[in-house]
């Protein structure tokens, strides 16, 4: 029996969509806690492939749905607010590791299943925005409408939720948002209202009495482990946009962090709290409230700078909770600005050293400064003595797909030019063999020297080395034989080798931390010697200078090793790759089999209508139209989301502002080209195919430069700046997918599934591949290949 | 970004309106040698890696006769016999083989020698020292994991080994100085009380990676002058994991 509708349940649809956007966005948290924090793009995917597999089950049973509007758009609602809990909690049981992801076949299993169970939300929530548009065909522009403003909304509000409450709790609203769905669509189709509030109401109450849900690192992050030891204790717990911080005590076993420590060291770290963000380590708070508890900061490698050229204004970026501002306290500082970009990392710092440091929170001694480090010292902040970065790199390699802007030749050429005269950049990091963070250090350190008309860099640079850590010298002035005198003596003190400097003898390097080869020194050797750049010393690994087009700096792997080793099936060898990058390749393959699976096969069960012919040619067009549209779009907006957290300061409002801006202007660009006359179809497509160029060349061109003048105000204003951008280009961009729907309308209309199939398998496609291929050519390449495609469209347009 | 998907429904449905398995019991002695047989080898190819030809008899004797899979959770015994590290719970692994063999070798262990072990784990090492005739002295901060070790321990009859559950960064003061120590557990630094605790001409080592990756292996040495260095061992070039899996 076909059911009454009286009203399209517009209310629901805007609430809905509000609520599907806001999943994808928590997805993007969780996934940061759960695993690790390069996840953006795979949300993205995950959201495109339940959306991609809606369209291709509503064209398989639209029919059979026709007469059950109202039962399947409430049961859709409900499963979409079920499956967003449950989903997540199941996906969560999984024991996904990605570090055994090359070697365990039972890994594969999980991370299959991890992403068809997160798609189901997304899929359930495309259920109902499909079948209203579908049953209210006369009204589509309104149920559109309220789809993108809720959509558009959605993605705010849980962007200024996240400020206040962990993600877990952003769950249960995304929950309840599902019921409050379900209700008022069956009262507005006046289905049941009584009904389906008293099962969304069980429903609710059920889902309450078990608390909040739970989003826990998995049993490999920095946090579970530590948690497993005897005597942790988490002793405050705080969450904010850019992570959920976790301060743990350890009475029984005390946690001692003091990486870089010489073996020569007699003072011993105090007892300290460590301090976790998203699972991952961050920092810790020392008890520096004893005499001597700060007498170790001199035997650490990070003391060099400190003993070298005694630094009175000093700046720390990426301060964490304060330990190396600590340091330079302890090491002579008369002034420290501490930089930190997450602003619960400073308040649990100053909340918990009142009785630990007297002078870390002291405003005369230390000034705290809530900001991302390159836009501080490029603010004109300064000059300073010294100013000290902390370099991070997973040992295995699993942030190697990580954007950092921090450590780029342009972030060095900023912190260079906030230096005081004999000032000194000093960036510390980890060490692997063979050497790679480092010599990427020490690379992007030369680059940004000659960049900045250095002719002799190596005549600037200095760089020791212990059995874990490096510290990297740059200064804009030669060092002098007296500061290498310096440098060799408290090497030598301290057991730690030299790396580089001006004037190293090639038998001083690998002294103390022997290795088989002193392979630190030949490779900086072949970086900043005579020799640079010779065959003979190339090293296996990628270590050349990191970039704005190409912030990876963690990177290691180099991408023939990465073919090699796959195609060899050597699995051994797999455990020589950045983890990160072999998983984002695993990630890609995985997507690209469902999607084809699930998303373009099943629509090829869709018959064509009697007495038409083949169409080989126009199918081969729509094959390469909305293949090419679905490449181009994603690529766009992976490239901005990735640039602009630059500009942003986080991947949360990156993808939050970047998503947004492109749902609505698209949106709108789509609804108004719905709405011109079907005689400028091809006309309309080449007017948006050169607003897109236009707009695009113009940002690649002057954007960089424009955002750096504006990165020291609020982040509403940057958010509002970033979508006043984006809105032109979005706008055009929404046009080119109904204009080719337009084309195949007009008596092709049974291809039009098809279409749509190919679309969302290339999207999907697309948003995994993005990170990946913007490695190989940068995201302006990224942005390139994408205008590429656009400019192909006219010309494969898919018309009769 | 959804958009597109929004958009194709709108033409979509305009359309849709017109149209593991167990482990048998016992030793199982031919794949224990087939595993150590692969092990000695790997050892013999990574020669100059390691700086010795060969495993000596002694060592060799002492890690096939250690059973492997009592040291493995239940379900991963199966895999006891394959030269890879396996999970053994709390986010913990017990060693490869090639590892446990590398380190065993390198620590050139005298019959009646003084071990400390800082990170006790399944207590497979702890065995194998002990297999050698040396005291060890273990410490594992997991209580369960430290509880599960001990019956194992126990259970084979490695009366040698003394085990606590706490803090192993200060060393076991009452038993130092010892000969050799090994930091199964790798922090970002080497504890000092540890290198203190370390007798002139003895060895520490350590074993840096990740969970199932060993990247380096990190030998300390402390001359009768007292001074200190360390040496890397197989650097990454290292394979480290091979077998059937």
């Amino acid at each position: 029996m076909r059911d009454p509708v009286p009203a399209a349940p517009l209310a629901a649809i805007g609430l809905l969509s509000a609520s599907a956007l806001s999943y994808e966005i928590l997805l993007t948290r969780i996934f940061a806690i759960v695993h690790w924090h390069h996840l953006v793009a795979i949300a993205i995917s995950l959201a495109l492939l339940g959306y991609g597999i809606s369209g291709t089950f509503l064209a398989l049973t639209s029919r059979r749905l026709e007469g059950h509007f109202a039962a399947a758009f409430i049961a859709n609602a409900v499963l979409f607010g079920v499956s967003s809990l449950a989903c997540t909690a199941l996906a969560q049981r999984l024991p996904f590791d990605p570090q055994a992801l090359g070697w365990d076949g039972r890994q594969w299993l999980y991370l299959t299943a991890t992403f068809l169970i997160l798609a189901v939300p997304f899929f359930a929530a495309a259920n109902c925005i499909g079948l209203t548009l579908w049953r209210f065909k006369g009204q589509i522009p309104r149920v559109y409408g309220f789809d993108l403003i809720g959509a558009g909304l959605g993605a705010f509000v849980v962007l200024i939720a996240l400020a206040f409450v962990h993600p877990a709790t952003g769950l249960f609203a995304v929950f309840v948002s599902g019921m409050l769905v379900a209700v008022s669509a069956a009262r507005t189709l006046r289905w049941h209202t009584g009904k389906v509030a008293a099962v969304a109401l069980l429903l609710t109450g059920l889902v309450a009495s078990w608390g909040r849900p739970v989003v826990e690192p998995a049993a490999y992050k920095d946090l579970a482990l530590a948690m497993s030891a005897y005597g942790a204790v988490v002793e405050d717990a705080r969450s904010g946009i850019a992570g959920a911080v976790h301060l743990v005590r350890n009475d029984k076993v005390p946690l001692r962090f003091a990486p870089g420590l010489s073996l020569n060291a007699s003072a011993l770290p105090p007892q300290q709290l460590a301090v976790f963000v998203d699972g991952d380590a961050a920092g810790t708070l020392g008890d520096y409230s004893g005499d001597d508890s700060t007498a170790y900061f001199r035997d650490l490698i990070s003391a060099l700078p400190y003993l070298l050229r005694q630094p009175r204004r000093v700046a720390v970026l990426n301060a964490a909770t304060g330990e190396r501002a600590q340091q330079a306290l302890a090491l002579g500082a008369a002034t420290v600005t501490a930089v930190e970009p997450n602003p619960e990392l400073h308040a649990l710092a100053c909340d918990r050293r009142a009785q630990r440091s007297r002078y870390l929170c002291d405003p005369g001694r230390v000034d705290w400064r809530v900001q991302a480090p390159r836009a501080f010292i490029g603010g004109n902040a300064g000059p300073f003595d010294l100013i000290s970065l902390t370099a991070a790199a997973d040992p295995t390699g699993l942030d190697a797909l990580n954007i950092d802007f921090d450590l780029t030749t342009e972030a060095f050429r900023t912190y260079l030019g906030g230096l005081a005269p004999r000032g000194l950049l000093a960036i510390e990091g980890p060490t692997r063999v063979p050497p790679r963070l480092s010599m990427r250090m020490l690379d992007t350190a030369r680059a940004a020297l000659v960049a900045d008309g250095i002719a002799q860099p190596a005549l600037h640079i200095a760089m020791i080395r212990g059995w874990q850590r490096f510290v990297l010298l740059v200064s804009r002035d030669p060092l002098q034989p007296s500061d290498e005198d310096v440098i060799r003596g408290f090497s030598t003190a301290r057991g730690f080798d030299l790396v580089w400097l001006p004037h190293i003898r090639p038998d001083e390097p690998n002294r103390h931390q022997q290795l088989n080869e002193p392979q630190f020194f030949l490779q900086a050797a072949a970086i900043l010697g005579p020799d640079a750049g010779a065959d003979a010393t190339a090293p296996r690994y990628r270590v050349t200078a990191a970039n704005d087009n190409h912030p990876f700096p963690a990177l290691s792997t180099r991408w023939q090793d990465l073919w090699a080793t796959l195609s060899r099936g050597d699995r051994s060898a797999i455990s020589r790759l950045d983890t990160g990058l072999f998983v984002g390749t695993a990630m890609l393959a995985l997507v690209g089999v469902a999607s084809i699976v699930l998303i373009a096969l099943p629509l090829a069960w869709l018959r064509r209508p009697p007495g038409r012919p083949a169409q080989t040619g126009l199918r081969i067009r729509t094959l390469g139209y909305f293949g090419l549209l679905g490449i181009a779009f994603l690529f766009l907006e992976i490239a901005w989301i990735q640039r602009l957290q630059l500009f942003l300061g986080h991947p949360v409002y990156a993808t939050t502002a970047v998503l947004a801006a492109f749902l609505i202007f698209a949106g709108l660009g789509s609804l108004w080209s719905q709405r011109r006359s079907d005689a400028t179809g091809r006309s309309r497509l080449w007017l948006a195919i050169m607003a897109i160029l236009l707009f695009s060349l113009l940002y690649l061109s002057y954007l960089p430069g424009w955002l750096e003048r504006l990165a020291g105000l609020s982040i509403a204003a940057r958010i509002a700046i970033v979508l006043l951008f984006l809105a032109p280009l979005a706008f055009a961009m929404g046009i080119p997918f109904p204009a080719g729907l337009e084309a195949l309308g007009k008596g092709s209309a049974q291809l039009i599934p098809w279409a749509w199939g190919i679309n969302g398998c290339a999207s999907v496609i697309s948003a995994a591949a993005a990170p990946l291929l913007a490695i190989a050519i940068g995201l302006d390449g990224l942005i390139m290949v994408a205008l590429a495609a656009y400019l192909m469209l006219p010309l494969i347009r898919p018309a009769q | 970004m959804t958009k597109r998907f929004r958009i194709s429904s709108i033409a979509l449905l305009l359309l849709a309106c017109a149209a593991p398995s167990g482990w048998a019991q016992g030793p199982g002695d031919a794949a224990n040698r087939a595993l150590w047989t692969e092990v000695e080898s790997q050892i013999s190819q990574l020669r100059d890696e390691l700086g010795i030809d060969r495993l000596s008899p002694r060592v060799l004797e002492a890690l096939m006769q250690v059973p492997r899979a009592r040291f493995v959770p239940e379900d991963e015994r199966r895999r006891a016999f394959e030269n890879r590290p396996l999970p053994i719970g709390y986010g913990q692994t017990i060693s490869q083989p090639l590892i446990v063999a590398a380190m065993t070798a390198l620590l050139e262990v005298k019959p009646g020698d003084r071990i400390f072990e800082l990170g006790t784990g399944s207590g497979y090492q702890a065995a194998i020292l002990d297999a050698l005739g040396a005291e060890v002295y273990s410490v594992e901060i997991v209580p369960e994991l430290g509880a599960r070790a001990r019956d194992t321990l126990d259970e084979l009859g490695h009366r040698g080994v003394q085990t606590r559950i706490g803090d192993g960064y200060f060393g076991w003061e009452e038993a130092a100085p010892f000969d050799a120590i090994i930091v199964t557990a790798a922090s970002d630094h080497i504890p000092p009380p540890l290198i203190r605790q370390l007798k002139p001409g003895g060895r520490m080592l350590i074993p840096v990676g990740s969970r199932y990756v060993t990247q380096k292996l990190v030998l300390i040495t402390r001359d009768e002058r007292g001074a200190v260095k360390t040496r890397e061992l197989l650097p990454v070039v290292f394979v480290p994991l091979t077998g059937t899996h």
